[in-house]
């Protein structure tokens, strides 16, 4: 069963298309990451299953309702934005009082936990706090709700290391508690780790939708090696791309679905270090646009 | 440094030109007028008199001596009226280049970039001086230009030096007040309700002994009588200027950014807002506040020149009977209505500046907050729709209040507290209306809101030469004034009453129906 559904959506301001015909679907008990780069549309699609933007065509659905009948599915989700802004009037825990009260949760001992977690002065005025502090306080509201949805736009941008910690702790707690996660973002490698599956959005579109495993035919991994033999030799493979060399390391990009070759082609030149970097969404959109041109 | 003025600028010139034009259109086109409606001399002395009345007299300052020329007519009612818009752009420009600035963190980026403090003082500065000036030049143009009959070169240079340096004041004083205060919201609050005392003070004042009126810088300009006296002393004065900007800089370079002289935090404990509307309240609290005790400040000054009003109809039998054959009514009512009718008009504002506050919950971006959390939109609106048309309502009340307190002890004045609050009831209609009309436009677009304050200020404008010139009443047809009773003097017209109440109250239903429906963000 799926908790969330977007079929067709299509949302355009004045020539831009910011989302065109975008379908996917959130199982329950799911972290579904939503990747793509800045302008891709991820934040246009999510404000349109809050209801903040009214879909020019196409469906969302929540719980299999569609949302235009159902006026309360709301209540089913909560949702942080790219960019938090809080009344700088109010204090940090005024703010998280009031969006519990809204919500109807009252377990305070949590909302404790949550605070001590990520190591908030609730005291202090919105005013006062940092980026990074005005999203803990919108990142604590939302775990502060019975919701089964969670919506999270670009969560980490403000956070230091140790704070995206405890907010992928978080995450996984809720996904343990059944709930469902969408987790948006512009860096792959920052979703990779906690999403069951993803979906790839660039200019409006998407343009892949899977479990990450299943998408190893589109993404590329970089070795990086030191080897007694001359590396120059694997530059002719079909699966190796981009070859450059620094000081004392190659950089070699290589299709992921190609590893066991490219490791049997490795191992006659006597490698001494291997290291890996994760893909990266730049190097998965050239090869979709590569690929894409071959078939043409 | 310009660099720095280059990018501020960029920022506010669009800003600085709509005012610009804004201004110069509300100036220039009044000569013209007058000279089509009081082309005749006699008219115009007629005019005159009944212009030395008190009402008249706190509304627009002391009617200077000599003949009473077109150009004299102009700046007479123009000058103190346009100085408060003056005023308001100064205002206006210094606290978005200043404090507004420093709150959104822009100050603290450019300094990191090596812009040095005196860079940014030097910009707001020179802003504030360029912008006035080519104000001034404008109107000066204008006025030269149009060459209408009595409109001499050193009278139009006065004024328009005049009401330029008048800006350029408040300009200066928002610039203290950017430092001494923590936040844009203070410094634009505390300006704004300097600019507006300061009006009333001079209103009592010019009623009672223009000797002490001098204090306020309204006064300064009535005393420069352009196209009159042209007396260029009473320039002087505006020399103050140099004062506060050098305050401003001293107070500016040494401070921290983000920091202020008053620290106006509380810490008080955690308050329990667990809904919409208490929310709102919390964040609405000082500007509630505020305008109901501006509205009783105002009610409370005009009361206590009705004893000067009574006096002064009593000293003039002649025109007082002239008043009352025409009309058939009492002239002291009638006074006291055209000043009702003036305290109803600014009453509309509070209402409108709270119900607009839902575009700064859209504007940043919380609203999409609150709406995935399930407060309806529609609901939201109407908070502020009824938190509007109550602070409006209140603002009458306390305006009625105010003067039925402040004239208590002048016996030619009939009117009991009842009709009072009965006329404070009759003009909560307009501001009814004005709400539900600011809440249609927030319901269709964010951007469209403006247009209220352009209808707003129409409606002020027409009422204001309606009562100083009598301009004809058909150009407030399109105004909720045309309908309603003036009250006290007339009696109180129920159907016009229920009438508006019920447009006004339509249009904002249907209001929040719309916000209801479109995108926000
Ligand atoms: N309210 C709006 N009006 C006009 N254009 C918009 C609006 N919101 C987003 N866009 C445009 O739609 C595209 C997608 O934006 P967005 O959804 O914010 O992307 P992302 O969140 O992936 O960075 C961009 O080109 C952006 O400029
Ligand atoms: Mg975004």
């Amino acid at each position: 069963m799926s908790i969330l559904e977007l079929k067709n959506t299509t949302k355009t301001f004045g020539d831009t298309i910011a989302a065109h015909e975008v379908s996917f679907h959130i199982e329950k008990g799911e972290i579904f990451g939503f990747i793509g780069p800045n302008g891709a549309g991820k934040s246009t699609t999510i404000r349109m299953i809050i209801g903040a933007l009214t879909p020019d065509s196409g469906e969302i659905f929540v719980d299999d309702q569609p949302i235009s009948k159902d006026p309360h599915y709301k209540n089913k989700l909560t949702y942080v934005p790219g960019d938090v802004n809080l009344w700088g009037n109010l204090t940090g825990d005024e703010v998280i009082n009031f969006f519990m009260k809204t919500r109807g949760y009252t377990n305070t001992d949590r909302k404790d936990e949550l605070i001590e977690k990520f190591r908030l002065d609730p005291k202090k005025k919105c005013k006062a706090y940092s980026k990074g502090n005005r999203q803990k306080v919108a990142l604590i509201s939302a775990f502060l709700s019975n919701a089964d949805l969670l919506i999270f736009d670009e969560p980490t941008t403000g956070l230091d290391p140790l704070m995206e910690r405890s907010f992928h702790e978080e995450v996984i707690r809720a996904k343990n508690e059944g709930k469902s996660i969408l987790l948006s973002s512009h860096i792959l490698s920052e979703v990779e780790k906690l999403a069951d599956r993803i979906a790839i959005i660039r200019d409006g579109q998407i343009i892949e939708t899977g479990q990450l495993a299943d998408l190893r035919h589109i993404t590329r991994i970089e070795y990086v090696v030191q080897a007694k033999g001359d590396l120059e030799t694997l530059k002719s493979l079909p699966f190796v791309h981009e070859f450059t060399q620094d000081h004392d390391s190659t950089h070699i990009l290589v299709d992921n679905d190609k590893a066991p070759e490219f490791l049997e082609a490795l191992h006659p030149l006597q490698p001494m270090q291997l290291e890996t970097r994760p893909p990266r969404l730049e190097d998965i959109f050239m090869r979709y646009y590569e690929d894409r041109s071959d078939q043409s | 440094m310009k660099q720095f003025f280059g990018i501020v600028l960029r920022d506010v010139r669009f800003r600085i030109l709509m005012w610009i034009i804004g201004i110069s259109a509300l100036t220039l086109i009044v000569p013209p007028a007058f000279a089509n409606l009081y082309g005749e001399a006699a008219d115009r002395e007629v005019l005159k008199e009944t212009l030395a009345n008190p009402a008249m007299v706190a509304m627009v300052g002391p009617v200077p001596e000599g003949t009473y020329t077109i150009a004299v007519m102009f700046s007479h009612e123009m000058l103190v009226f346009m100085a408060i818009v003056h005023g308001l752009f100064g205002v206006m420009i210094a606290n978005a280049v200043s404090r507004k600035m420093e709150d959104q963190g822009l100050l603290e980026y450019v300094s990191s970039t090596g812009i040095t403090r005196s860079n940014i003082f030097g910009t707001q500065l020179l802003i504030g001086i360029l912008m006035n000036i080519a104000l001034g030049a404008v109107i000066f143009t204008g006025l030269v230009v149009m060459d209408i009959e009595s409109f001499g070169l050193e009278g139009s240079m006065l004024y328009a030096l005049g009401t330029a340096l008048f800006g350029l004041l408040f300009y200066m004083v928002t610039l203290v007040l950017a430092q001494l205060l923590p936040s844009s919201d203070w410094s634009f609050g505390i300006a704004l309700s300097l600019l507006l005392l300061f009006y009333l003070g001079r209103a009592i004042t010019d009623v009672v002994n223009t000797d002490y009126s001098v204090i306020f810088p309204y006064h300064w300009l009535s005393r420069i009588e352009p196209f009159g006296v042209n007396d260029f002393v009473w320039l002087s004065p505006f020399l103050i200027i140099a004062v506060f900007a050098w305050l401003a800089w001293f107070l500016f370079a040494k401070r921290d950014l983000d920091d202020a002289y008053i620290t106006l935090d509380f810490k008080n404990k955690t308050r329990r807002i667990g809904s919409y509307p208490r929310l709102q309240l919390t964040g609405m609290k000082v500007l509630i506040t505020s305008w109901l005790a501006g509205m009783l400040l105002i009610g409370l000054s005009y009361g206590s020149i009705f004893g000067e009003l009574d006096t002064f109809i009593n000293e003039n039998q002649f025109l007082a009977q002239a008043m009352e054959s025409e009309s058939g009514m009492d002239p002291i009512l009638q006074f006291l209505s055209t000043l009702m009718m003036v305290t109803a008009v600014v009453g509309i504002i509070p209402a409108l500046m709270v119900s607009a506050r839902i575009l700064r919950e859209e504007k940043s971006e919380r609203l999409e907050m609150l709406v995935s959390a399930d407060i309806s939109r529609g609901r939201m609106l109407l908070t502020h729709g009824i938190f509007g048309v109550v602070t409006g309502a209140l603002g009458l009340v306390l305006a009625v209040i105010g003067m039925y307190a402040a004239s208590i002890g002048v016996e030619d004045i009939g009117v009991t507290i009842g009709e009072y609050m009965l006329t404070a009831l009759n003009y909560t209609a307009a501001v009814v209306l004005f709400t539900g009309l600011s809440m249609l436009l927030i319901g269709i677009s964010k951007k469209l809101h403006t247009l209220i304050w352009v209808y707003y200020l129409y409606s002020f404008f027409v009422n204001y030469l309606g009562l100083i010139i009598g301009l004809d009443d058909a150009w407030r047809i399109v105004t909720p004034f045309h309908f309603l009773a003036e009250m006290p003097a007339e009696e109180m017209d129920w159907i016009a009453w229920a009438a508006i109440t019920a447009i006004g109250i339509a249009l904002g239903i249907a209001g929040a129906a719309l916000f209801k429906q479109r995108d926000i963000g």
